[in-house]
C-alpha cells in the first residue's frame, strides 16, 4: 500500500471529490468540503453507479441537486464499486454537513491505486 | 474570445446530450466560453434531472400531440419549449464557462445573478425592462419572461434558460402535470398573471436570426468578450456520440431511482379570504408552489415573488425563509399575519407529504 495514510485526503478537484485510503486497501470517497459549503443545503443525491461496477478515475459516480443546479461529482480513483452510502441517499442533508465524516459517497476497491493517485493533489 | 455554436436545431435528445459535452469539454479547458441557442425540432417538453416523468407530464397526451419529452441534466422542473407558432417561440439560450472564469461563480447564488446579466441585457436591449429575480428568474413587473437552471460537470458550467417570445398556457395545461384542480378559465388566469412573453410586452417576436445576434451582442457588452462563430472540436463530436445513446435509452427518460414526489392543493378558509396553496414536494425539497384566492396582498406583485423565492427550498428552512421574505419586503396581507401565512404554508406541505 506504499506510504498512504489513512487519515489524509486526496482531491481530485476537477471531479469535486475526496479519496481516504483505508487501512484495509479500500478508498472511501466523498465530495470535498470547499465545494460543497459553497452550495446551500443539499436536497438530493442520485447515484448513477451501483455496488459492483466498474468505475474509472473520472467516471461520473453521482449528481448532487441543490435547487435548479446539477453537480456531477466523479470517481477520483479507477476500481470496483463495494460500498455505497445508504445514509447519503436517504439524508442528503449529511453531505454537506460532515462531508469527509457520515457524508462519504461510495467506497472503491483500487484496480490502480499509486497510478491514479499521481493525478490527484493532498488535501 | 468566446465561442458561438449559433442555433442549434435538434431533438431534445442531441440539445441535452451535446449539453453535458459541451459543459466538460469547456471545464477541461478543451474548448473557450461558449454560447448557443437551440431549437427543439420536433417541439418537446423537458424535466429536470431529478424529476420523476410520469408524475410531471401526460406522456400519452405529449405521444397524441407529437410533443416528444427528454429529461435534461440541469435540475428544476418542467418547462415546455414550444409556443402558437412553433419552438422558435420559445427558443433556449445556453452560456457556458469555466468554473475558474471569475471568482463569482464559485457562489452559486451570485453565479445565478451574474450569469444572468446578459439575459437581461438582451431582454433590454429589445426595450423590455427586465430584472434579475433571487433565485432563478429573469422577469418584468413581477412577471417571468425567462427561468434558469445550472449544470457543473469538469470544473465548466452550463447557465442556461428559455426566451418567452409566445407561449401557449393551454397546451401547457393539457400536456403537463400541474398543481391544479382542473383546467379552467381560472387555472389559465392564474398562469398567465405570473408569466409574460416577448410579443405580450413589446407586441412584436423578432426572427431566430435576430435573436441570436442579439444574444452575442449582449454577452460581448455584459462580459467585454468578443464571440466568434465556431463548432464542435472533434473531441466533443466524439463525446456526443457516446453520450447521445445514454440520453436516448428508456433507463435517462423513466429514471433509474425516481423521486418521491407529492402534490397537494391545500384549501382553507381564513379571515383574509379563502386561500388555495398548491404545492409540489419532491423528496426534501419544495419543488414549486402556487397561491391563489381571494386575499388581498400589497404590494400585488409580492406573491409571484414569494413563490419564486420558495421554490426548490429544503422544506426544513421554509419557515424561516417566508419570515425573513415577509419582514424584508414588508408584505401586507389583509387578514392574516405572518405566522398565519407561515403556519397555512408548512401545513400545505405537511399535508401533501401525508397524501
Amino acid at each position: 500500500m506504499g506510504d498512504f495514510m489513512s487519515s489524509e485526503l486526496y482531491l481530485w478537484k476537477k471531479g469535486n471529490t475526496w479519496a481516504r485510503v483505508e487501512p484495509d486497501g479500500n478508498v472511501r470517497v466523498g465530495v470535498i468540503p470547499d465545494v460543497i459549503r459553497k452550495y446551500p443545503k443539499v436536497a438530493v443525491v442520485r447515484f448513477v453507479v451501483s455496488e459492483g461496477a466498474s468505475v474509472k478515475q473520472g467516471d461520473k459516480i453521482a449528481s448532487i441537486g441543490v435547487g435548479k443546479t446539477t453537480i456531477t461529482v466523479e470517481a477520483p480513483i479507477s476500481g470496483t464499486i463495494i460500498n455505497i452510502n445508504a445514509k447519503a441517499k436517504t439524508t442528503p442533508a449529511i453531505i454537506k454537513k460532515d462531508p469527509t465524516g457520515e457524508g462519504w459517497l461510495i467506497v472503491i476497491k483500487p484496480s490502480k491505486l499509486e497510478e491514479d493517485l499521481k493525478n490527484l493533489v493532498k488535501g | 474570445m468566446w465561442r458561438c455554436l449559433g442555433i442549434y436545431r435538434a431533438p431534445a435528445s442531441h440539445i441535452h446530450a451535446s449539453q453535458e459535452v459541451i459543459t466538460r469539454s469547456v471545464g477541461k479547458g478543451l474548448s473557450p466560453p461558449t454560447i448557443r441557442i437551440v431549437v427543439y425540432d420536433p417541439p418537446a417538453v423537458t424535466i429536470g434531472y431529478f424529476q420523476n416523468l410520469e408524475e410531471e407530464v401526460n406522456v400519452d397526451k405529449l405521444k397524441e400531440l407529437g410533443v416528444d419529452v427528454m429529461r435534461r441534466p440541469t435540475g428544476g422542473g418542467t418547462v415546455l419549449m414550444t409556443g402558437p407558432e412553433g419552438p422558435e417561440d420559445a427558443p433556449g439560450w445556453e452560456i457556458y464557462v469555466p468554473e475558474d472564469w471569475c471568482d463569482v461563480l464559485k457562489d452559486i447564488d451570485k453565479s445565478y445573478e451574474y450569469l444572468s446579466r446578459p439575459i437581461v441585457e438582451f431582454f433590454r436591449m429589445l426595450g423590455i425592462e427586465a430584472n434579475f429575480r433571487p433565485k432563478n428568474d429573469i422577469e418584468v413587473r413581477g412577471k417571468k419572461i425567462s427561468g434558469v437552471g445550472q449544470y457543473r460537470e469538469s470544473g465548466g458550467i452550463l447557465h442556461t434558460g428559455t426566451f418567452l417570445f409566445d407561449f401557449d398556457i393551454k397546451l401547457m395545461l393539457k400536456v403537463l402535470k400541474m398543481p391544479i384542480e382542473k383546467i379552467s378559465d381560472k387555472a389559465i388566469k392564474s398562469f398567465e398573471e405570473r408569466l409574460t412573453t416577448v410579443k405580450r410586452e413589446v407586441g412584436f417576436k423578432p426572427s431566430i436570426s435576430e435573436i441570436l445576434e442579439l444574444f452575442k451582442k449582449a454577452v460581448e457588452k455584459t462580459f467585454n468578450v468578443k464571440v466568434v462563430d465556431g463548432s464542435l472540436n472533434d473531441e466533443e463530436i466524439k463525446d456526443l456520440e457516446k453520450t447521445l445513446i445514454r440520453y436516448k435509452s428508456r433507463e435517462w427518460l423513466y429514471g433509474i431511482r425516481p423521486s418521491q414526489e407529492y402534490t397537494n392543493i391545500y384549501v382553507k378558509k381564513t379571515p383574509g379570504g379563502l386561500i388555495r396553496i398548491h404545492v409540489k414536494v419532491m423528496d426534501n425539497m419544495l419543488e414549486s408552489i402556487l397561491i391563489t384566492g381571494d386575499f388581498f396582498i400589497y404590494p400585488k406583485t409580492a406573491i409571484y415573488d414569494l413563490e419564486a423565492y420558495l421554490k426548490w427550498s429544503p422544506i426544513d428552512e421554509l419557515e424561516n425563509k417566508i419570515k425573513e421574505f415577509i419582514k424584508t419586503r414588508k408584505i401586507k396581507i389583509l387578514g392574516l399575519n405572518t405566522q398565519h401565512l407561515v403556519k397555512l404554508i408548512c401545513d400545505a406541505v405537511k399535508s401533501s407529504k401525508g397524501s
